[in-house]
């Protein structure tokens, strides 16, 4: 229920089995590693050049750099492979389970792996370049439509020694009024024209004309935006070079269905070549950690942090595989910073979730998270406030949750959707939200009142959670100032507030003389002693007397609290206007049909802006309100090293049997 | 005064035309202001955060859950307009024979549709851009969601509260 104790590690051994005990030390996954070079910049000075004499860092950057050439191609692999299989793997399918023994053999087959993945390489630059020829031959195609019916080899498209001919196109727009003058001004002369073809925006023509009448034509021409094209670099007929590239494009289309028919013959070593990078990665792992220790002709040095729980099991462990070896375990330093690790109850552990997107608490504060579950449960419960919503999300979370093998982030999420759903039940019976005004309308009625006819009332509730939240943040310093031995500012910066705030509250509610007189004692204590870091007497008043106006601070952060109701609206309300919408169109089977579609649709919509909104929002209030009230950030996550898989599930033969 | 003098005008033509009364009009107004006022701030708001996730997400496509999510933070402006909105049309009976109102009651929802309205419209506008930073802090750290979330959230702490006035004005007036 706090962030777990740890002690710090030293082992030395023998450079030969440098391997076995990093291996083991992955298996167990509790070990952190830390790089030993830095801290040894601590010692003075004369210490560190004897330890540069006889340590040396490991430099293992060849070994890692061939790991991720070899890791990137395998995964070059799998992603070609995937990109033309007809196999959809889905991102929660079961996982293979592949055994320690197993794992050590598939890394002698890397060298197969890499022969696929070299095949994948061919493949795609085979694709490529029948892009690219297929781009060619397209652009051919494009710019010999407009010539399509011209029986005349292009080559042939030359002058004679009396007349000119010539190719060209005009606008599509103009082309009739064109063909008309064209045909009225030189009906009789020597002129020919022919339309040979068009495209999407111009009409090709075949023109011949005498020479001597060159100049009218061109100017007639001229007129009409005739655009002159000559084919210097093609040869033949347009129609029949239009149909080699046809012919053309066939072929590469054949052609490349024939590589992503031999890409799709590679599925069946996928299984194989995912094993392959998750045992290559695990070794990546190894190699990247094994940097940060110290060697020497025979023996190495290895530091780390290690859970004071894991450790006599540690130390057990090592032992049974070899004795030759040195392992020394002591606790941190007061004062040193350890790697944090959290410890709570499974009910408590999908709300680590909403810390680890915040930030790592200091090792020598608290962990937060069972103090912000209960509040995280309470408000997402009454942001979403529909019981019915409540029910679907929880049924499906638990479903997920039940048939996808999920871990780590991806569990606590889908467990705190579960939980945020469980409090929907319990907040939506409260306040009677069923699917909106379902519930009302069946004649359920809310356990307690309904928000919307009864707002004041659900203002004051909210506020009033929120002033209990503000009151545990509060408690929660107070408890730290106490433990680190400040009890004064204990009682001075939290206990003062805590009976001005309370006095005012009574003022208001219970009995105007007892609060004020609270309320004025604790504001007095607060002038007093909320200066007592200055040494001048006037800024000590000064100060203390600055340091009321931090009751608009309280002030602002419980009507933050507000949010409570106006999400809760907001979606209840949105529920309700979707079941009138669906009522509206409900009146024959068809109208049954649509208001079925409609009230499906609209309910799911909006169930899915009231996750985002009531988890937003609930986050706020813990990160800002509640969080800024105690919350020391600074540590670092504990990383050990471990095995870390994408594709496989690794299990021990020991464990197996 | 020249503005509620075009209100008059305004009104009187429209209610002789439509057989509406004057204060039926301006809560009608109401809620057509708080719908599309605070509607529009969210069309802004999420179009200028899409346009900075769409950026993140060509480069790395797996950020698109981190980026779809605070691309919709500024959507909710618009949903709060509409749910004034819809109080107003349930207030006059829209859906089932609509109730009378005199034009004073109709000028106070009208009046109480203005806060969603206004600050939804530019709280959208500014919370848009502050999420189209916070992408920027996925982009280099999507570890630091949290983080990323929180800011835009302080932004639209005011709509809600908004929100929350338009709701109890319009929930106060008795027609």
């Amino acid at each position: 229920m706090a962030i777990i104790d740890m002690k710090k590690v030293l082992l030395i051994g023998l450079q030969a089995e440098k391997e076995k005990i990093l291996g083991t030390l992955q298996l167990m996954g509790n070990v952190e590693i830390v790089e030993i070079s830095s801290e040894a910049n601590e010692d003075d000075g004369q210490e560190q050049e004897t330890d540069k004499a006889v340590f040396e860092q490991y430099n293992n950057y060849e070994t890692l750099e061939l790991i991720e050439s070899q890791l990137s191609e395998v995964k070059f692999a799998l992603e070609f492979i995937g990109r033309y299989s007809n196999i959809k793997r889905g991102a929660f399918a079961p996982r293979q389970r592949v055994s320690m023994s197993e794992l050590e053999k598939m890394l002698k087959r890397v060298d197969g792996a890499l022969d696929v993945a070299g095949t994948c390489r061919k493949l795609e630059e085979e694709l490529t370049e029948l892009s690219a020829r297929e781009t060619r031959v397209l652009g051919v195609r494009q710019q010999l439509l407009p010539w399509k019916d011209l029986y005349l080899p292009l080559e042939d498209i030359v002058d004679t020694m009396y007349t000119s001919v010539l190719i060209g196109t005009v606008d599509n727009r103009t082309c009739i009024k064109f063909e008309e003058e064209i045909n009225l001004e030189f009906a009789d002369r020597e002129f020919f024209i022919q339309r040979v073809g068009e495209d999407r925006d111009q009409v090709g023509y075949l023109i011949i004309y005498h020479k001597g009448i060159e100049q009218e034509a061109d100017l007639k021409l001229k007129e009409f935006g005739f655009n002159r094209v000559s084919f210097s670099d093609m040869k033949g007929i347009p129609a029949e070079v239009i149909e080699r590239c046809d012919a053309q494009l066939n072929t590469i289309a054949e052609e490349r269905q024939k590589i992503e028919e031999s890409a799709r013959e590679l599925d069946v070593r996928v299984s194989e070549l995912e094993i392959i990078y998750d045992a290559l990665s695990i070794l990546r792992d190894k190699e990247q950690e094994a940097m940060k220790l110290l060697r020497t002709g025979r023996t190495f040095v290895l530091k780390g942090w290690i859970p004071a729980a894991n450790a006599e099991a540690f130390t057990e462990k090592l032992n049974s595989i070899t004795n030759a070896l040195y392992i020394h375990i002591e606790d941190p330093e007061p004062g040193e910073s350890f790697p944090v690790a959290l410890e709570n109850p499974p009910l408590v552990q999908p709300f680590e979730l909403v810390t680890e997107l915040y930030s790592t608490p200091d090792p020598h504060s608290i962990d937060p998270n069972p103090y912000m579950a209960p509040f995280f449960f309470v408000f997402f419960g009454i942001m979403m406030g529909d019981a019915g919503y409540g029910l679907i999300i929880a049924a499906l979370s638990y479903f997920a949750l039940r048939k996808f093998k999920l871990r780590g982030t991806g569990k606590k999420l889908v467990s705190l959707i579960l939980l945020g759903g469980v409090s929907c039940i319990l907040w939506g019976s409260i306040f009677g939200g069923w699917f909106g005004n379902a519930g009302a309308l069946v004649g359920l009625p809310p356990l307690w009142f309904d928000p919307i006819n009864e707002p004041l009332t659900m203002l004051i509730f909210c506020f009033a959670l929120g002033l209990i939240q503000i009151f545990a943040g509060m408690g929660l310093k107070a408890y730290m100032n106490i433990r680190q031995g400040k009890i004064w500012d204990a009682v001075f910066d939290q206990g003062l507030w805590y009976v001005t705030i309370i006095g005012l509250i009574i003022m208001v509610t219970l009995s105007k003389a007892v609060g004020q007189y609270m309320a004025l004692l604790g504001a007095a204590g607060l002038v007093l002693t909320q200066g007592r870091h200055q040494k001048n007497i006037v800024k000590r008043i000064f100060s203390g007397l600055l340091s009321l106006y931090d009751i608009t601070g309280y002030f602002s952060d419980m009507l933050s609290y507000s949010r409570l109701f106006a999400l809760a609206l907001s979606g209840s309300v949105i529920a309700t206007v979707i079941n009138q919408l669906g009522l509206m169109a409900a009146n024959s089977w068809i109208g049954w049909i649509i208001a079925a579609v409609v009230l499906a649709a609209g309910h799911g919509f909006n169930i899915l802006i009231s996750i985002l909104g009531a988890y937003v929002h609930t986050s706020r209030l813990q990160y800002i309100e509640f969080f800024g009230r105690f919350f020391e950030s600074g540590g670092h996550a504990f990383r050990p090293l471990r095995i870390k898989t994408k594709f496989i599930d690794v299990y021990q033969e020991e464990e197996a049997v | 005064m020249e503005f509620v003098q075009l209100f008059v005008v305004l009104g009187d033509a429209a209610s002789s035309g439509l057989g509406l009364s004057l204060g039926q009009i301006y809560a009608i107004l109401g809620a057509a202001v708080a719908v599309t006022l605070a509607g529009l701030g969210s069309v802004f708001g999420v179009a200028i955060a899409g346009q900075s996730a769409s950026g993140v997400v060509t480069e790395d496509p797996d950020k698109f859950g981190q980026a779809l999510l605070l691309q919709a933070l500024p959507g909710t402006q618009g949903i709060y307009g509409l749910l004034i909105g819809f109080i107003i049309m349930n207030k006059l009976n829209i859906f089932g024979g609509m109730i009378d109102v005199s034009p004073e009651t109709g000028l106070l929802i009208f009046v109480s549709a203005l806060p969603i309205a206004i600050v939804g419209l530019i709280s959208a506008i500014f919370q848009g851009r502050v999420s189209a930073a916070a992408i920027g802090i996925i982009a280099k750290r999507p570890e630091e969601l949290g983080k990323a979330i929180t800011f835009p959230v302080v932004v639209e702490t005011y709509a809600v509260l908004a929100l929350l006035a338009s709701f109890l004005l319009v929930n106060g007036i008795p027609v």
